[in-house]
């Protein structure tokens, strides 16, 4: 099954670069619209009767109103402004704690030998391997217990205490496709452990790094249970998710129209996040020099 | 030999640096085991979070799975009888399989998608920025409960999907999303629509392979597809191993699709019963924690084997530049 | 003549389980009001939780509101998300003790709770017509409250949930649709055979791609249990086990198997689609798809909004000849204390705040239900913002209310069985199982999920 996988893709890339230009630009428009065509058809919805959005199929509204956005803006009578300001406070935090924490980490497993590392490697492995459902409920007394529930901390501490094992495993895979000879350089210019790390391996993670804060912020902007259960002590506190969480009910009246227009609106930080970001995922080895 | 305990409690007094320029006083350590405690240092916040935070929920889910609990009430061991009940519950065999069929299908043709789809957009285009960023929209989207509405129109009964087979011809096509036969295969497409993270690891790690191999490379002679062959795959070959290894889990235990699109239920007909949606049902919905915890923990015990063959086997195809065994 | 309240009070006296019996058996006392004072704290600050749409969290907040400012010192900290979450979200909170002071509860959960000691008894909180009501507290007033409603919030002779209001099952139709087809709604005191007649009917002069009814086999509203108590006195035995075996199940999926092979119902695919899709929006009635659908009667006004048909309500039909009554007035949902609450007489102040202050009540509207007491039933009819399809509701409910018997009381562990019955029913709509071995199965599962 894996080695099929690169051979295939190979004899597509080479069809592909035989194509003329044009119908390659083509294929990747088509592709493009392919990708596009959910957002469109959620944005076209969002400016839809409540009563349209089901029973019509097309993307471009017959009717255009724009009270979903009005009213959705306060619709859970508390402004959409308060739940971003929040959303996007807990999610540069939780980026913050995954860069620091989990690149020492993975530079650890990566490049230093001591005892009990691949014992410890497989530790954190399996740490994720258990689903979210089974640990929740201890999880949530522990943080009672330490009077964590109704702040953000039981959200962000773990974070900058590298439990996503998930960014540990990415960061070691990539610092294990660094050169050791430039660690080894180093470390004859009598560069110590911290120094090589943060002169030498760091700067050559960044696309890692991007990577990495891309979808810790990304991941935190969508985590709908954990902040509906932690930060439940007040509206005030709520986050994008929470708030979209309560627009639809399966038992009452929903307001479909609303929660459309109120996704499209916490599209955009995350798609200006991304765009933001991206740009790091060029720098790599070729910007950042090998050749020093 | 040092030991995490240890390190932990040094971590207060001696900065990693500190460490190196200064040794302790009473013997002096040797490169070895300095290098061993740099790497314990490095690891003090992840220590820190293991003992704190992951290890003692998972050794109380551990603990559950012995017993009868109802969220509500104390629990009461029961020793292996959720386990042996497990043999037993038709819908845990329907889970299984369910989910066996959907992490064979979606995980290969997921990666290949993400793989070939980074190769295309590492190449040098007008506006790639903004074509790269297109093709992240589906991973954006996540698979929020707008996104399943979407899913429905496409593929529900008379759909756009089905607006289109007809128009090619197809009479009465099947309801894709409301058919049993079907359902899963649309939760397939779903996943491999969202091929953007294990892209965005492959750009990643395309733009680390050092420009001077390829130019080597070509100096050689050596054809595109030899290039992609001989420096492409074996450079990028550890993140093939790491997105090949958090596919695998993420796909285990794949809920939120499921959950979304079925509304809950696994449908129609439990064919999109995904082995975490079963466990959360008997979990929340039956208040059955102590069943799920036992799901919880085969479910990990399955996950460990195959992760545990899949590095045997990266012995033999993954390629480091670290020379370390 | 008999008031509706009168013969609910009458009706449960007389055919309500053994469970009922020391509650309402006793004789009707004057309200009650215990002489002890209770004692408020200065300032307090409690949790309100409840699930519901957009409408429900602005009209409850608008109450918050009010209770605030009418009680400087108490802070209301409100908490709310959609149906399935909210349980998920208070089931862990109740793991670690932790509910909300304030939690809004329906159907199985009350008995849930209250057994595994999660909610306050309010026996000594309220007060009302009944003397057990009245064991020394003065803060809810209960009094002219529908009995049946309370009996829904009692558990082990101790009232745990106070009702936000009532409903009752109530089949939704599509008036314009049978208007343009040249009929008339099924009369009065149909049956289901009759109705299986009424369907036949209709399809000949529906258009294509319409049908007559939607496929409520396992979804939608409590047909099951009408079905059956049609048929028995009760659900559940008193040991908690079904009081029907597999042969009734078989008859009642039988019925609707019927049905849908005459074409007469929605096809399991648009069945399927319609509880994918799990909102009022994705319903094949609303949606045009169907022309009946069987539900409870404030559906009412949540399904008008989002048609351009008009749309009524019908009774139940009724089994035949010699039957019981199976339908049901119920609390649709109560409002609860939780045990570990650090401010109980707050709580309970502010339940009784929503079900009894005439500015609360108003907006509240029949939003959860019908006030279960006439008094604030009439507050509400005075409110401007009622629709016309809450006044249909209310009108029905009257009408009906008091031909119906008490509410079925269910025990703690039958939350279980909604989706079991469900996935019965769309392995049998969609073919995947024959009626017998669903029916099986379902049994089975059941039997282990009540024991």
């Amino acid at each position: 099954m894996i080695r099929l996988t690169p051979s295939r893709s190979a004899t597509a890339v080479l069809a592909w670069r035989r194509i003329p230009r044009g119908i390659g630009r083509l294929l990747i428009a088509a592709g493009g619209v392919v990708m596009l065509y959910p957002l469109l058809w959620m944005i076209g919805s969002s400016f839809k009767p409540e009563g349209q959005i089901f029973s019509t199929t097309g993307i471009v509204p017959t009717t255009w109103i724009f009270s979903n956005y009005t009213q959705g803006w306060d619709g859970l009578g508390y402004s959409m402004t308060g739940f971003l300001v929040n959303s996007v406070v807990l999610c540069l935090l939780c980026v913050l704690g995954n860069l620091v924490s989990c690149s020492l980490a993975a530079f650890a497993f990566a490049r230093l030998r001591f005892p009990l590392r691949r014992v410890l490697f497989a530790i954190m492995l399996t740490s994720i391997m258990l689903p979210l459902h089974a640990t929740i409920v201890p999880q949530y007394i522990l943080f009672k217990y330490l009077g964590w529930v109704g702040t953000i901390a039981p959200l962000v501490v773990p974070k900058f205490l590298a439990v996503d094992a998930f960014f540990v495993f990415l960061l070691v895979q990539f610092i294990r496709t660094i050169p050791r000879e430039l660690d080894d350089s180093a470390e004859i210019d009598g560069c110590g452990k911290f120094r090589l790390f943060a002169t030498v391996i760091l700067p050559l993670c960044v696309p890692a790094l991007a990577t990495t804060a891309i979808f810790t912020f990304l991941w935190t902007w969508s985590d709908f249970f954990s902040q509906l259960i932690y930060l439940s002590g007040n509206p005030a506190h709520f986050t994008i998710p929470v708030a979209l969480g309560a627009f639809v009910d399966s038992t009452s009246q929903s307001s479909w129209g609303q929660l459309l227009a109120m996704s499209v609106v916490s599209l955009l930080p995350i798609f200006g996040f991304f765009l933001a970001f991206q740009r790091l995922l060029l720098e790599g080895i070729s910007t950042t020099g090998l050749r020093g | 030999m040092a030991s995490p305990g240890v390190t932990v409690e040094a971590h207060a007094t001696a900065p990693p640096p500190v460490a190196d320029r200064n040794p302790p006083p009473r013997r002096r350590l040797t490169r070895r085991q300095r290098e061993a405690l740099a790497g314990y240092l490095f690891l003090a916040p992840w220590f820190l979070g293991l003992i704190g935070i992951t290890l003692g929920p998972m050794i109380a889910s551990l603990w559950l799975s012995f017993t009868r609990y109802n969220l509500l009430s104390a629990p009461q061991w029961t020793g292996f009888s959720n386990y042996s009940a497990l043999v037993h519950d038709p819908l845990f065999l329907t889970a299984v399989k369910v989910t066996l069929l959907y992490v064979g299908v979606s995980v290969p043709s997921q990666l290949a998608f993400a793989l070939l789809l980074a190769l295309v957009l590492n190449r040098g285009m007008r506006a790639l920025g903004l074509v790269r960023a297109i093709y992240y929209v589906p991973s954006l989207l996540g698979s929020s409960v707008a996104i399943a509405i979407v899913w429905r129109t496409l593929f529900g009964y008379d759909g756009t999907i089905d607006r289109i087979v007809e128009f090619f011809g197809w009479h009465n096509p099947p309801a894709w999303i409301d058919d049993p036969h079907t359902a899963i295969y649309t939760l397939v497409v779903l996943a491999i629509w969202q091929f953007g993270a294990p892209m965005i690891i492959f750009l990643a790690g395309l733009r680390n392979i050092p420009k001077e191999l390829y130019e080597a490379a070509s100096v050689d002679g050596a054809r595109r597809f030899a290039q992609f062959r001989k420096v492409t795959l074996p450079l990028l070959s550890p993140l093939i191993l790491f997105n090949l290894v958090l596919q695998v889990i993420a796909s285990f235990q794949a809920f939120t699709p499921a959950y979304v699109i079925s509304g809950g239920s696994g449908g129609p007909a439990n064919s999109t019963l995904f082995y975490t949606l079963y466990l959360y049902q008997q979990a929340f919905g039956q208040l059955n924690m102590g069943y799920g915890a036992a799901m919880a923990w085969l479910l990990l015990v399955a996950i460990a084997l195959v992760t545990a063959a899949i590095f045997a086997s990266s012995r033999r195809w993954v390629f480091y530049m670290d020379h370390q065994s | 003549m008999v008031s509706r309240r009168d013969f609910l009070r009458l009706a449960a006296g007389t055919a309500a389980a053994a469970a009922a019996a020391p509650l309402l058996g006793q004789s009707a006392s004057a309200s009650v009001r215990s002489a002890a004072r209770v004692k408020y704290p200065k300032s307090a600050d409690i949790q309100v939780a409840w699930w519901g749409g957009t409408t429900r969290d602005a009209r409850t907040e608008e109450v918050i509101k009010l209770f605030e400012s009418q009680h400087k010192g108490w802070h209301v900290t409100p908490f709310f998300s959609d149906f399935s979450n909210y349980f998920d979200a208070m089931n862990v909170k109740a793991a670690a003790g932790d509910l909300p002071d304030v939690v809004q509860l329906g159907g199985s959960y009350v008995p849930e709770y209250a057994d595994e000691h999660q909610l306050l008894s309010l026996d000594n909180l309220s007060y009302g017509d009944k003397a057990d009501h009245a064991k020394g507290g003065s803060v809810i007033d209960l009094t002219g409250f529908d009995p049946g409603q309370l009996l829904g919030g009692t558990v082990n002779r101790h009232l745990y949930a106070v009702t936000l209001g009532g409903n009752m099952p109530a089949v939704v139709y599509n008036e314009t649709l049978i208007k343009k087809a040249g009929m008339q709604p099924p009369p009065k005191n149909y049956t289901w055979a009759e109705f299986e007649s009424y369907l036949e009917e209709l399809k000949k002069k529906l258009p294509s791609g319409v049908y007559p009814c939607d496929d409520n086999s396992g979804t939608g509203g409590p047909v099951m249990s009408v079905w059956v108590l049609q048929k028995y006195r009760r659900m559940y035995t008193p040991a908690g086990q079904l009081a029907f075996g597999v042969k009734e199940l078989e008859d009642y999926f039988s019925y609707w198997q019927n049905l849908r092979n005459k074409g007469l119902i929605v096809p399991g695919t648009l069945e399927a689609a319609s509880i994918q899709n799990g909102t009022n929006e994705g319903n094949p009635l609303v949606l045009g798809q169907a022309v009946f659908t069987f539900q409870y009667s404030n559906f009412l006004s949540q399904y008008q909004p989002l048609m351009k048909d008009k749309v009524g309500l019908i009774r139940y039909p009724l089994g035949p000849k010699g039957s019981l009554v199976g339908d049901f007035v119920q609390a649709s949902q109560f409002f609860s204390v939780s045990a570990h609450s650090k401010a109980p007489t707050v709580a309970a102040n502010f339940i009784n705040f929503c079900v009894n202050n005439p500015h609360a009540v108003r907006a509240l509207g029949v939003e959860r239900g019908i006030p279960a007491a006439v008094r604030n039933e009439k507050e509400v009819l005075h409110s401007p913002r009622l629709t016309a399809s809450d006044r249909a509701e209310v009108a029905f409910e009257a009408e009906y209310g008091p031909l119906t018997r008490a509410e079925p009381v269910a025990p703690g562990k039958s939350g279980a069985l909604t989706s079991i019955f469900q996935n019965a029913a769309q392995d049998i709509a969609l073919g995947t199982s024959s009626i017998s071995q669903a029916s099986e199965q379902a049994m089975s599962l059941a039997r282990r999920a009540l024991s």
